[in-house]
């Protein structure tokens, strides 16, 4: 358990040390919006959310491909040969999901900023995006995992990421439209949403292994 | 080199092929039982006398042992026979007469009554949605009243394919695209079962058995798409429309196509079983939810979703299954013995392999 915080506190250290790759990430996001912002400044809830959710798909793509090409850097595969490969693990798949929440978290805001009047803040909506945003990292980093092993090819990585990913966000975009909509959570989504979560994270944890290379 | 395993032996080939013969022959020859397509009037007050035209498919009313009656059925114990049935053709009749006044009992305000036809060839062919009486709101007499039987039934079963409101000839597509999918279940789950044997073993072998099962599966998927699509267009009348069901597999469908692109982009080996081996796991779980969980909550027009039943219980009578259960057994076997074939070249090009790797 210590290990696994350890882990996740030097994964936030090196990415804080790289801060303009988050930084280009949001910058990349943000303009998009403001794209869309400049052509449909008056939007309807439900575009907003298929919009949102198109923008988080667009960006955990390269967000996979930035984590292939950090695991190769030279601070990572010296701490992946000191810890056991399923802490490693476990370690990276916190780290995803929390990166990609940050970056669902940021678009989010960012979006609400642009689109005020029509779009408001709501709890229960940062909620879908908590659970659907750290599903993408959690799929994600299975992903990259692959496409480390196969020393990056990123066709192999845009190919299999948005097969994969399209569960996870379909689901996140209907709860999130039926809830900007109505205004009500729909438990029965949201509990598969949150399986699909735990699913993911089970088989990730069992492939691994097969997948990591000495 | 073993010549007695399960995919040497011709038994169950020669099965699938007869199967297959089976259902393609009587899939397609079996006519349809009558049923009523349209009828002129549905909602009747009591006491009324009515005239309604119904036009029926693929009946029979001119034959002479037809024997033609007509009945207005509200419970087993109320009904009333139609006194005047006039045929026009084989296919359209006029029912004149007139409804009881009287409601069976005086609590309901209006009744729901169906439509029964007895023919004494084809038997009863019984109209669905039925007929509305209302309660008329002057009091009239009447000469009809509820009678509790029906006259004799002299028809003889015959093997025909029910009539099932809106589908017509579409039925028949339950042998084509349902078992067509369900095949594609089986093989898929061969698929997995193997991939994990793969990663288990890291036998090159079994990462050929999953691998041929899965192109095959998607052939089968492909089929199953253009069949549903033709489907719809006969009963929806687009050939895709935005339903749950639909994207859903088209998704599952395209998960899968990332999975043989992976296979295809890897040239070595062992790199390309193992990573292929751990996608196939991870797509197929993925993908139960997408067929199996999400159209169920949502609302779909496709059959089985949605509150929207199956075509299955009273719809999947027994002529149906009859040709329906040996379809998918079928359709199994002749995508088995199709995959089998593809990993025998597979195989081939293993043993090709290790035998250059030997001699140098």
């Amino acid at each position: 358990m210590r290990q696994i915080i350890a882990q996740l506190g030097f994964h936030l250290k090196v990415e804080y040390r790289s801060w303009p790759q988050i930084a280009s990430l949001l910058l990349f996001m943000w303009c998009i919006a403001y794209v869309i912002y400049r052509v449909r400044p008056e939007i309807t809830v439900s575009d907003f959310n298929f919009i949102y959710w198109i923008i988080v798909l667009l960006t955990s793509v390269s967000v996979a491909i930035r984590g292939t090409a950090h695991a190769r850097s030279g601070e990572r595969l010296i701490m992946y040969s000191i810890v056991s490969p399923s802490t490693a693990l476990i370690g990276l798949l916190l780290f995803n999901a929390l990166y990609m929440l940050i970056v669902a978290l940021a678009l989010y805001l960012g979006m609400i900023l642009l689109f005020y009047p029509q779009i408001t803040f709501s709890l229960s909506y940062l909620l879908v995006i908590v659970v659907g945003g750290s599903t993408i990292g959690i799929v994600l980093s299975f992903v990259s995992a692959i496409s480390r092993y196969l020393d990056g090819q990123h066709t192999a990585l845009s190919v299999l990421s948005i097969p994969l990913l399209i569960p996870s966000l379909i689901l996140s975009q209907n709860i999130g439209e039926e809830l900007l909509n109505s205004g009500q959570l729909e438990t029965d989504k949201f509990v598969i949403l949150i399986a699909l979560a735990m699913i993911s994270t089970a088989l990730a944890i069992l492939l691994f292994p097969y997948l990591w290379r000495e | 080199m073993k010549t007695t395993g399960f995919i040497y032996q011709s038994w169950w080939k020669v099965l699938g092929a007869l199967l297959m013969l089976y259902t393609y022959v009587v899939g397609f020859y079996v006519p349809l039982r009558p049923g009523i397509e349209e009828v002129s009037k549905v909602v009747l007050t009591s006491g009324e006398a009515y005239s309604i035209d119904v036009k029926a498919y693929n009946a029979n009313f001119l034959h002479e042992d037809s024997k033609l009656a007509a009945y207005l059925r509200v419970d087993s114990e109320h009904l009333t026979r139609v006194p005047y049935v006039t045929v026009t053709d084989r296919n359209t009749i006029n029912l004149k007469g007139q409804v009881p006044s009287e409601f069976p009992s005086a609590d309901d305000d209006v009744l729901h009554a169906s439509l029964v036809l007895q023919d004494q060839v084809d038997g009863f062919i019984v109209y669905p949605p039925g007929v509305v009486i209302q309660q008329a709101d002057v009091p009239s007499s009447s000469i009809a009243t509820w009678d509790d039987r029906l006259a004799a039934d002299h028809s003889e079963w015959t093997f025909k394919f029910p009539y099932v409101g809106n589908l017509w000839e579409t039925v028949r597509n339950t042998f084509f695209h349902v078992a067509i999918w369900m095949a594609m279940f089986v093989l898929l789950i061969v698929s997995l079962i193997y991939s994990i044997r793969y990663l288990r073993s890291a036998d090159l072998y079994h990462d050929a058995i999953a691998s041929s099962f899965t192109e095959v599966a998607m052939v089968l998927g492909m089929a199953g798409m253009i069949t549903g699509s033709f489907w719809a267009k006969a009963t929806w009348g687009t050939y895709w429309t935005n339903d749950p069901k639909l994207n859903m597999s088209a998704v599952a469908v395209m998960i899968y196509m990332a999975y043989l692109i992976l296979r295809g982009s890897l040239s070595h080996q062992d790199q390309r079983a193992k990573v292929s081996a751990a996608y196939n796991i991870f797509a197929f779980v993925a993908m139960i939810p997408l067929i199996f969980i999400i159209p169920r909550l949502t609302d779909s027009m496709h059959p089985g979703n949605g509150g929207n039943p199956a075509l299955g219980g009273d719809d999947l009578d027994s002529t149906l299954r009859l040709v329906f259960y040996p379809t998918i057994i079928g359709y199994t076997l002749m995508s088995v013995w199709l995959s089998s074939l593809i990993y025998r070249i597979k195989r081939l090009r293993i043993k090709r392999l290790e035998k250059r790797l030997q001699v140098s």
